[in-house]
């Protein structure tokens, strides 16, 4: 996580109120699929607080929907776990302030 | 001390193993996974590992606790590399030590499936011609039409 605060330092000055988005190495985006290598992983920090108060409770489910449309991952939800605070979770669990949210791409360990 | 961790530096299975040493314990098997030269037809140079730690502890550390549970082990133990690895460096390493061996040996096999399976790690692979990539994620993609679509239900295995 430590790459986490280092890439959202560079991003928002409002570090304890946004929802941190971390993508790992599957969420290379379309330009990478074509060979560009990029860095493993993509981290992109999204403002709960602003969401709350306009009155969206959003879940797992939208915001990837919403980043993807934006990055070109090039996985779909189907292929993906998502873990929010380093525990598996429910892609419809309302997000908040301050939680982190994985997107797991398959697994490739051993 | 964990029963599943993470190490930036090379595996050492006989220092691995005396950690698991128990005089109620008739029996010890381990399974180190080694990095290979070739996969799926390509030349493989070195691999690189990254793993999302910190649920990658918690469920390596339950998927042990599963295999102590239902084979009636007494000591098990996992430990996988992160970072560059060369060629026949341990990517993997996993003891079971009980009382007789056929628990330890079903234990062992049940752990590096499941870790396979189910901890957050990625793999990328380094490939003679010079190219790299991240295995099972191509794969994903070219088998997209034959997931299930229910999140709850999804296996990230590719076996």
């Amino acid at each position: 996580m430590r790459r986490t605060c280092r890439a959202l330092s560079a991003q928002s000055s409002r570090c304890d109120e946004a929802v941190v988005v971390v993508a790992y190495p599957a969420f290379e985006s379309g330009e990478a699929a074509a060979g560009i290598d990029q860095p493993a992983a993509q981290l992109v920090a999204i403002d709960g607080r602003m969401r709350e108060t306009e009155g969206v409770r959003l879940p797992p489910v939208e915001l990837f929907a919403e980043l993807s449309a934006r990055h070109r991952f090039t996985l779909s939800a189907d292929h993906l776990k998502v873990a929010v605070n380093a525990e598996f979770s429910d892609w419809s669990r309302p997000l908040n302030a301050g939680d982190t949210v994985v997107f797991i791409p398959p697994v490739a360990g051993g | 001390m964990s029963t599943f961790r993470f190490s930036h530096t090379p595996v050492d299975g006989n220092q691995l193993r005396s950690e698991l040493i128990d005089t109620h314990c008739g029996g010890f098997t381990a399974f180190e996974g080694w990095v290979r030269d070739h996969n799926d037809g390509h030349k493989v140079t070195h691999l690189e590992y990254e793993a999302f730690e910190a649920l990658g502890v918690r469920e390596g550390e339950r998927i042990v606790a599963e295999a102590c549970e239902k084979f009636g082990v007494t000591q098990a133990l996992c430990v996988h590399r992160l970072g560059d690895l060369q060629l026949r460096d341990v990517a993997v390493w996993v003891g079971v030590a009980s009382a007789h061996r056929d628990e330890a040996f079903k234990a062992c096999r049940y752990i590096i499936d499941e870790v396979k399976h189910r901890v957050p790690i990625w793999k990328k692979e380094h490939y003679v011609s010079g190219d790299s990539g991240w295995v099972n994620c191509e794969r994903c993609a070219e088998h997209a039409h034959d997931h299930d679509h229910a999140h709850s239900a999804h296996d990230h295995s590719h076996d």
